[in-house]
């Protein structure tokens, strides 16, 4: 049983931590886009890299906090809840790395007219992670502002989907693209708009828990 | 010695039977261990028996004055042995200083000895009155921690680490406060005869009544722990706190020298120590847990099962007291 002060101050700040690799995570991705649309490859390698070395730190910190909070029994009533909401929050550290290794691969070929709608896209996936993380800083400390949070995050999803839905249609509308480009394109505005579903399902279940707590 | 040995086994049944009034909320709750919710258990009963045993133990020289010899004290205490084991055998916790009064009742109607009504009518009604005092005041306590704790606006852990180092004091506090009922119950009956018939100090006394206390604590109360822990209605950490709150308030209220006599002298009336059942307070507690939150989650044909022992385990003590003392008169 943890008894002393120390074990919850450990844990806080490897929860903290945790989420500020995700926004530090979401931050290089935003940075690694504007490179790639400015072609500088060499630099969207490195931030790939960066982006993999952070993702891994965030699944080692996940475990020992969910390790550390089943060994010292700690916060019984919230606990199931806490564990979720660091599975499910490390799933976007997850999708957003495989992005990056896909972009860094495949260097998929977007034409300068769809540079702006991807752009939007990602700033405001980009928005939709920040929100969710402050959301989940706020869940332990006041579930108030979690719930408040979460619902822009939902409000940010709905407007990444229209994003996405004109980019799509942008894409296939341009005859200058072959089929196969179209499909490489719109499988890029998937991926890169997934990051926005697995955060509106974070938040999601984080509403359900803050209602209860 | 051999009714002292009796009422040292008593001791190791009513430790079973009433650990639970202490830590079963916290443990129930999943915020302490076992091994050391009885740790603390036990240090703070004995603590309680020592410095608070004498004034509830008198109850049992004034409800009969003209006291029985001390080898009818088997008479008195075969019976409440043979309820309580039976309660712990339903896995419910019955109380212990009921079982008591009523097994000397039933001695004294048999052997048509002078009981006095008046103490054992106020007995009776406090004893009544104390499950709803304990119903209501558990929601004033449970709205008045949460209220504090939510002004405070701690981090979940933290909040967490306050909770379990509360529940551990007011564990504790609520130990002290049992400790004396407790030891008052079972060897309390023993006073009159210290210095006479018991060559012993009556701390002595009172320290081996509630060592055995907490060894029956320590090995036999388990299972009672998690039946009322979790089988009535379930219990989150502010509510076992404020169980314990509302246990310590009544518990003391009816131990405590210092605040009887307060009490007394503030709206003069004549209040005295008397020991007070711990699980008719913590059941009614958690019951009353049970009602803020609207009956959701709570075990009704459990806690109307453990409601009716109040009834007929003093019944069933009487009437075997009763036909023991006619048998061995």
């Amino acid at each position: 049983m943890s008894f002393y002060k120390n074990d919850q101050k450990e844990l806080i700040n490897s929860i903290n931590l945790f989420l500020d690799n995700i926004l530090e995570v979401n931050s290089l991705f935003e940075n690694l886009m504007k490179e790639f649309f400015l072609k500088n490859y060499k630099k969207v390698e490195d931030l790939t890299l960066k982006i993999s070395d952070l993702e891994s730190a965030c699944d080692k910190l996940r475990r020992t906090t969910e390790r550390k909070i089943y060994q010292e029994t700690l916060i019984p009533e919230q606990r199931g809840d806490v564990l979720g909401m660091l599975e499910n929050l490390d799933k976007i550290p997850g999708q957003l790395q495989g992005n990056a290794h896909r972009i860094n691969t495949e260097k998929p070929d977007i034409h300068k007219e769809l540079h702006d709608d991807f752009n939007n896209l990602v700033q405001n996936n980009s928005t939709c992670v920040k929100l969710l993380i402050s959301g989940s800083k706020q869940f332990f400390i006041d579930p108030k502002k979690t719930i408040e949070d979460c619902l822009l995050v939902s409000k940010h999803e709905s407007t990444g989907d229209k994003i996405s839905t004109k980019l799509k249609n942008a894409i296939f509308n341009n005859n200058n693209l072959d089929l196969s480009q179209k499909m490489h394109l719109r499988y890029f505005v998937e991926i890169v708009d997934e990051v926005a579903n697995l955060a509106e399902d974070v938040a999601d279940r984080l509403i359900i828990s803050s209602v209860k707590n | 010695m051999t009714y002292l040995i009796l009422a040292l086994v008593l001791g190791i049944i009513v430790g079973a039977n009433d650990a639970v009034n202490v830590f079963g909320s916290a443990i129930a709750s999943k915020m302490l261990k076992f091994s050391r919710a009885i740790l603390f258990f036990i240090i703070f009963i004995i603590l309680g028996a020592i410095v608070n045993a004498q004034y509830p133990s008198a109850i049992y020289q004034n409800i009969i004055p003209s006291y029985f010899s001390i080898d009818k004290t088997f008479i008195i205490l075969v019976p409440v042995i043979v309820a309580t084991l039976f309660s712990i055998k339903l896995k419910i916790s019955s109380s212990i200083s009921q079982s008591l009064i009523f097994s000397i009742i039933g001695f004294a109607i048999a052997t048509e000895v002078n009981v006095n009504y008046n103490i054992f009518e106020q007995l009776v009604f406090v004893w009544i009155l104390t499950p709803f005092i304990s119903f209501f005041l558990v929601i004033i306590l449970h709205l008045l921690i949460n209220s504090c704790l939510n002004i405070l606006k701690l981090n979940m852990f933290y909040k967490d680490f306050v909770i379990r180092a509360l529940l551990i004091l007011f564990g504790c506090l609520a130990a002290f406060a049992l400790g004396s009922n407790l030891t008052a119950s079972i060897v309390g009956i023993f006073s009159p005869f210290i210095n006479s018939s018991i060559h012993i100090n009556e701390n002595l006394l009172f320290f081996l009544g509630s060592g055995c206390i907490g060894l029956g604590a320590l090995f036999f109360s388990k299972k009672i722990i998690h039946n009322i822990g979790t089988k009535v209605s379930k219990i989150n950490p502010v509510s076992a706190l404020a169980i314990l709150a509302t246990q310590i308030v009544i518990l003391l209220f009816f131990s405590s020298k210092v605040i009887i006599d307060y009490v007394n002298l503030k709206f003069g009336i004549n209040l005295f120590a008397m020991p007070i059942s711990a699980s008719h307070v913590t059941l009614a507690s958690i019951l009353g847990i049970a009602a803020f939150k609207g009956f959701r989650e709570t075990n009704i044909k459990n806690s109307l099962f453990i409601i009716s022992s109040w009834i007929y385990l003093p019944v069933v003590v009487f009437i075997f007291s009763y036909y023991l003392s006619l048998t061995f008169r």
